[in-house]
């Protein structure tokens, strides 16, 4: 194997270069794999290492989704201390029993949080996000999410709570957004909580443990240095070099044939280019950040 | 006779068809609500027309080799792997 084999197609049978034939992308997915549980294990051994710094502060959030109720003629909420600590707390939680979820592995309620808080309330909700770089980006995810969007849109809706707060989840620095709905009014009809656009009622006779209200009263925000890689930008970086290298040798591949006078009747370029190129953008696109 | 003009027209127009078909999926996708349908499921179905497509041609007509549908079946799974880095 002569080493111009490997960027254009061979002088005489004229088959692919190396870097393109499938051989060539088996081993680029095989060391993507590598890279994926190599940074995996690291993160496990290294906690705090890996991970997603972002720029997200309580105030924007708020702002932003109060701009998106009154762009819909609903009235803005006001923060609320009690959902505060609230959404503290949830955060806080997250990180010392390592959950992303609605209910902790533990068997803590949303309401749980809540109510821990002194917060009395007709009707509550929860939206979570984590791993956006801004303010901004976390509201948009929300409002692109039907059953999230249903709570920032929902009339009955008086007061907000809002954390966000850095930690180690999976080994990974993360940042967590915690929003909490609430109307403190109280009213005839057993209290409920909508969480991921269905509503759950509370038992009336619910009693918050004492470890939650432990937990809401001590929760504070605490900072952790920046993270030292941000495992998604690697990824990003990596995989559209690699779908780069690809789609370059491919258009090499296509000049020689066509400056040799060969047609490769098992050559597609064009589709291959194509699909490479929906692959790319959507790689762009991507973001870490995820919502709940 | 009849499969024999299918796979014709498969060999003449399908991949610049699908190519631009696929653009334009893609393009109209995006602009669904995310929670709706993923960039991931958008991939997944793209990556399904495109394999599928390319075996249907190499049952049709022969002259697409198996050997270029592992080719696809390859370059999907590398998007496939590099996309699903950003899944938690």
């Amino acid at each position: 194997m002569k080493f111009r084999h490997l960027f254009i197609p061979h002088t005489e049978t004229h088959q692919k270069a190396h870097l393109i034939s499938w051989h060539g992308l088996v081993i680029y997915i095989l060391l993507f794999i590598l890279l994926q549980v190599g940074f995996s294990i690291f993160g496990y051994t290294n906690p705090g290492v890996l991970g997603v710094d972002s720029n997200i502060d309580q105030k924007s959030v708020i702002e932003f989704t109060n701009e998106e109720r009154q762009k819909m003629g609903l009235a803005p909420l006001s923060e609320n201390l009690s959902l505060d600590k609230a959404a503290q707390a949830k955060a806080a939680n997250m990180f010392s029993e390592n959950y992303w979820a609605h209910f902790a592995p533990s068997g803590k309620t949303p309401w749980d949080f809540i109510q821990g808080s002194g917060y009395r309330f007709s009707y509550a909700g929860e939206n979570l996000a984590k791993n956006f770089y801004t303010s901004d980006d976390v509201v948009k995810a929300w409002m692109n999410s039907p059953s999230h969007k249903e709570n920032i849109m929902n009339p009955k809706y008086k007061e907000i709570g809002i954390a966000v707060v850095d930690g180690v989840l999976n080994g990974q620095k993360t940042t967590l957004v915690v929003q909490m709905f609430g109307t403190s009014t109280v009213l005839a009809q057993a209290p409920s909580v909508n969480i991921n656009g269905q509503n759950i009622a509370v038992p009336e006779n619910h009693q918050v443990s004492p470890e939650v209200s432990h937990l809401v009263a001590s929760a504070q925000t605490q900072k952790i240095s920046p993270s030292v890689v941000n495992p998604y930008a690697v990824y990003k970086t990596v995989g559209i070099a690699v779908l780069s290298l690809v789609g370059f040798l491919l258009i090499v591949d296509f000049m020689v044939l066509k400056r040799r006078g060969i047609y490769r009747f098992s050559s597609h370029h064009f589709a291959s280019l194509s699909f490479l190129t929906a692959g790319t953008v959507s790689i762009i696109g991507m973001n870490p950040g995820a919502v709940l | 006779m009849e499969n024999k003009q299918f796979s014709y027209y498969l060999r003449k127009h399908n991949f610049v068809s699908f190519s631009f078909v696929a653009l334009f999926i893609t393009i109209w996708l995006t602009t669904l609500p995310k929670s709706t349908i993923s960039t991931i499921q958008i991939i997944w179905l793209l990556s399904l027309i495109f394999v599928g497509w390319s075996i249907i041609h190499h049952f049709l007509d022969k002259s697409l080799k198996m050997e270029v549908v592992i080719e696809y079946l390859v370059t999907v799974g590398l998007v496939m792997v590099i996309l699903l880095s950003f899944l938690q």
